[in-house]
């Protein structure tokens, strides 16, 4: 009934879906919950309730009927933490998985078109106005604009990330797959 | 509002991603104020999504130091041959050839031919030292022999006097030859003028195989009406036998010196 709602597809209806969650994921972290991918699940539940009763006489993006429900679920997750308030773990700056990040990382790196991991490179190289310079340098080479590489370069990032997300939850890069990597 | 666009706009979740990218990259390099530092300590890592963000961007930035670390030898040697190449560009392909000579390859053979060089140079400069002097003492000589210049019959020992036309030797037939005896130390020789136009007169001898020649400066015409002549005295050792030109050149007073007649002959010992 949810997916229905969200898009006539089911193909639509899936995209539509993930990125609804991966916005109210952000929205919850921007609000500072230490939960966000559980309260994200816990407001589209809500919503996957309500559906059955709304849809009907709803008009608009239904995106926007998200918003407020996860609106209401953090302000149950604040009353919550004034009787229990949830205390972040201290900051660990050298602990023993940076070792396994890095394995992770070296093997997601290599999954990667050599085109795509040589720009991160580049991306990334030197420092402060050598950084600069380098990054207007290589958005000439390539043709494009600098927010356009900046995207570009955002959108690998995102997906080595999650690439190394994987990686660790696998257990050491056991399972590094190319569909996890934008090849 | 901000948060409405999270929702409604499909770049904004995007940029707001990227922004926290940024962001952590810039805590990772440093570039955040103290005060930034510590609200993104108490506020922006609140979240575990937010704190896997920075450790994966500080794994990424180690994996691109070590990365840029183990290519840099590669790169610098691409490096210099580029910046070689924009200079034989620029320099052109002599500032090329001293350049690859600069090449410790070629120091050993370089510095035996410079070697060579600075001998061939040095001795070059002795021989040019020499002739010079040898030059200036003859010139020396020849202003002394000309001092006193007299027009009159040889009558001192060793002393043989001929007269000379423009282009001409005046002598027995089409000869042109100036026979001197065993003893003949000064030849004296008479240089009839076309016309007496100049203040002084120059001597120039060629004396054939030196094509600088010897000169006698500061030389006055004599005689009278429109004999007027120049008179040169040379010492005979100068004249091996052979075929010698002798210019003559005309200063006139405050002016530049100009072309006044040429004189050949030929020397023989008797």
């Amino acid at each position: 009934m949810l997916l229905n709602w969200l898009d006539s597809s089911r193909e639509g209806a899936g995209r539509r879906y993930v990125e609804i969650r991966r916005r109210l994921v952000q929205f919850f972290v921007c609000r500072g919950c230490h939960e966000s991918e559980q309260m994200a699940d816990l407001t589209i539940d809500r919503v996957a309730q309500k559906v059955p009763r709304i849809a009907e006489g709803y008009s608009g993006d239904p995106a926007l009927y998200f918003y407020g429900v996860a609106r209401k679920v953090h302000m149950e997750y604040m009353r919550k933490q004034r009787s229990t308030p949830a205390v972040p773990p201290p900051l660990d700056e050298n602990s023993g998985e940076d070792d396994e990040q890095y394995t992770c990382l070296e093997r997601c790196m290599e999954v990667l078109t050599l085109d795509n991991r040589l720009l991160v490179l580049k991306y990334y190289q030197d420092d402060r106005q050598l950084k600069i310079d380098h990054r207007r340098e290589l958005a000439r080479h390539l043709d494009i604009g600098m927010n356009a590489l900046r995207l570009r370069v955002f959108r690998i990032r995102a997906a080595l990330q999650e690439c190394v997300l994987n990686c660790l939850k696998n257990g050491l890069a056991r399972n590094v797959s190319p569909d996890n990597v934008i090849a | 509002m901000l948060e409405e666009r999270l929702f409604t706009s499909p770049d904004y979740l995007d940029e707001m991603l990227m922004c926290e990218d940024e962001l952590i990259d810039s805590y990772i390099g440093g570039s955040l104020s103290p005060e930034e530092m510590e609200a993104f300590q108490s506020h922006f890592l609140l979240t575990p999504e937010r704190r896997q963000k920075l450790k994966f961007a500080r794994t990424l930035k180690r994996y691109v130091a070590a990365s840029a670390a183990a290519e840099a030898p590669a790169r610098e040697a691409e490096l210099a041959q580029e910046k070689e190449v924009t200079r034989e560009k620029e320099a052109g392909w002599l500032a090329a050839f001293v350049g690859r000579l600069m090449r410790p390859a070629y120091y050993a053979p370089l510095a035996a031919a410079l070697l060579l060089l600075v001998a061939y140079g040095s001795w070059q400069l002795a021989v040019g030292w020499r002739q010079q002097r040898h030059r200036t003492a003859l010139e020396a000589e020849l202003s002394e022999l000309n001092r006193e210049q007299t027009e009159g019959a040889p009558s001192a020992p060793g002393l043989a006097a001929f007269t000379l036309t423009p282009g001409l030797v005046r002598g027995a037939g089409g000869s042109a030859e100036l026979t001197l005896a065993g003893d003949t130390r000064t030849i004296r020789l008479r240089l009839d003028l076309p016309s007496d136009d100049f203040q002084t007169y120059q001597a120039l001898l060629q004396t054939g195989a030196d094509d600088t020649g010897v000169a006698v400066k500061g030389l006055r015409a004599s005689g009278q009406g429109n004999s007027r002549a120049v008179v040169l005295n040379l010492p005979a050792a100068l004249l091996p036998d052979g075929e010698y030109r002798l210019a003559l050149r005309g200063t006139p007073e405050g002016g530049a010196a100009e072309d006044v007649a040429t004189y050949n002959f030929r020397v023989r010992r008797s």
